[in-house]
């Protein structure tokens, strides 16, 4: 049994290259002058080479299963291509960054970040993942971010099933689980602080 | 971060003057009420006789922890300690002048066992005690870092890793391969088994290296 949190949206990706697709052969059709030819065939190309392959790869891919917890992170649309291009040509499957045992596991404790959203710079909040270990070692990344709430709520019970303790001060793992807007929920607690 | 957890029946005393080491010493530590079967770095037991010390025998030993003893001055009960693996026996009548002479045998100790490697990029912030790393892997422009957790990819290369941890515990035995020495069961011609049952190949010019350390 596994579960992934942000997995390869080849479907979404694929709708989107078709449209794009769509005009470049439309450009090629209208045959007006070669430039524009030349035009679309590079938009077909660009489409398929490097759009399909950055907008199916997500921000962040984490994995869980009975021995351990896997977690990669993409800065940026380059890291995402060649991720794609390696998973594809190299290692023929999805290339993790981080593994750890999760009988190493001690507990993890669950914090969270502001962070300015794309594209009207408005405060969200991503959920960060303390992973604690035994030997005193500590593993921080983002678990959550926007999307895949659905999945990480499977990942987080299957975690727990597996007797790995959660510490989570601000309650962000209920409030996931009861389907409440994490801003709102955040934006209370952080008001109730500072008062 | 280090986790202290101290047993003992008049435990202020004690923990002031460990707190005032670690403060002298500008170390980062917490204070953890002791609890049988947990997980922490620095044990310290206050122990009155020697049926005291069933509590040490009964708790898991683990390797990359310090255990200390606070008792009377008894050569038995020094004795026992030395079988239960314990690091340092305190006298409890001269608990200050103890810790005082035993400071550099302490922080070195602490430096060996609880330094990080820190690793940060976006999405991850990591440390990982470096008495924790079995061995590092160069692989196309990148560094795999074989832990006891698991394992953790980073871009740099062996050079940079080794500069980064200013560490004598580790030694290059391959042009892909570096080693903490702490994990080795044995040294062969060719090759190093290490504790976990993995084998590395030791690189041509890198055999002066494994004879030297």
């Amino acid at each position: 049994m596994k579960y992934t949190v942000g997995k390869p949206k080849i479907k979404t990706a694929f709708t989107y290259v078709i449209f794009i697709c769509a005009y470049g052969v439309l450009l090629i059709m209208a045959n007006m002058w070669e430039g524009m030819r030349i035009v679309g065939i590079l938009t077909i190309l660009i489409a398929i080479f490097i759009v399909f392959p950055g907008i199916s790869y997500c921000e962040l891919m984490w994995r869980v299963d009975q021995n351990v917890l896997q977690y990669t992170y993409h800065d940026n649309m380059l890291m995402k291509i060649c991720s794609f291009y390696k998973h594809i040509f190299h290692t023929h499957q999805l290339d993790y960054q981080m593994t750890l045992n999760l009988s190493q596991i001690d507990y993890i404790d669950i914090n969270y970040a502001k962070v300015p959203r794309f594209p009207y710079g408005a405060i969200g909040y991503d959920v960060w993942f303390n992973v604690h270990t035994y030997d005193g070692s500590i593993y921080s990344f983002i678990a959550l971010t926007l999307s895949g709430r659905k999945d990480f709520n499977k990942a987080v019970n299957y975690l727990k099933e597996q007797g790995i303790h959660f510490q989570d001060h601000y309650h962000i793992l209920d409030a996931l689980q009861q389907k409440e807007r994490l801003s709102d929920h955040l934006d209370k607690i952080e008001k109730e602080q500072s008062k | 971060m280090i986790r202290v957890s101290i047993y003992s029946k008049n435990s202020s005393n004690i923990q002031q003057l460990f707190e005032s080491f670690f403060q002298k010493e500008h170390l980062e530590y917490t204070i953890i009420s002791y609890q049988k079967n947990s997980h922490q770095d620095i044990y310290i037991f206050e122990v009155q006789q020697k049926e005291d010390l069933k509590l040490i025998e009964q708790q898991p030993h683990h390797d990359y922890a310090l255990y200390y003893v606070i008792g009377p001055k008894d050569y038995d009960m020094v004795s026992e300690c030395m079988r239960l693996k314990v690091n340092l026996y305190f006298s409890k009548e001269s608990l200050p002048e103890d810790i005082q002479k035993n400071e550099s045998h302490m922080l070195q100790d602490i430096q060996d066992k609880f330094q990080y490697y820190e690793y940060q990029r976006n999405g991850i912030v990591s440390q990982i005690r470096l008495s924790h790393i079995y061995y590092v892997e160069s692989l196309r422009h990148q560094i795999i870092i074989h832990s006891i957790n698991g394992t953790m990819v980073e871009r740099k290369n062996l050079n940079a890793f080794l500069n980064t941890i200013h560490s004598t515990q580790f030694i290059q035995i391959h042009k892909s391969f570096i080693v903490n020495k702490q994990w080795i069961q044995n040294i062969f011609s060719d090759h190093i088994l290490l504790k976990n049952a993995e084998t590395l190949q030791i690189g041509r010019a890198y055999k002066g290296n494994v004879k030297m350390s």
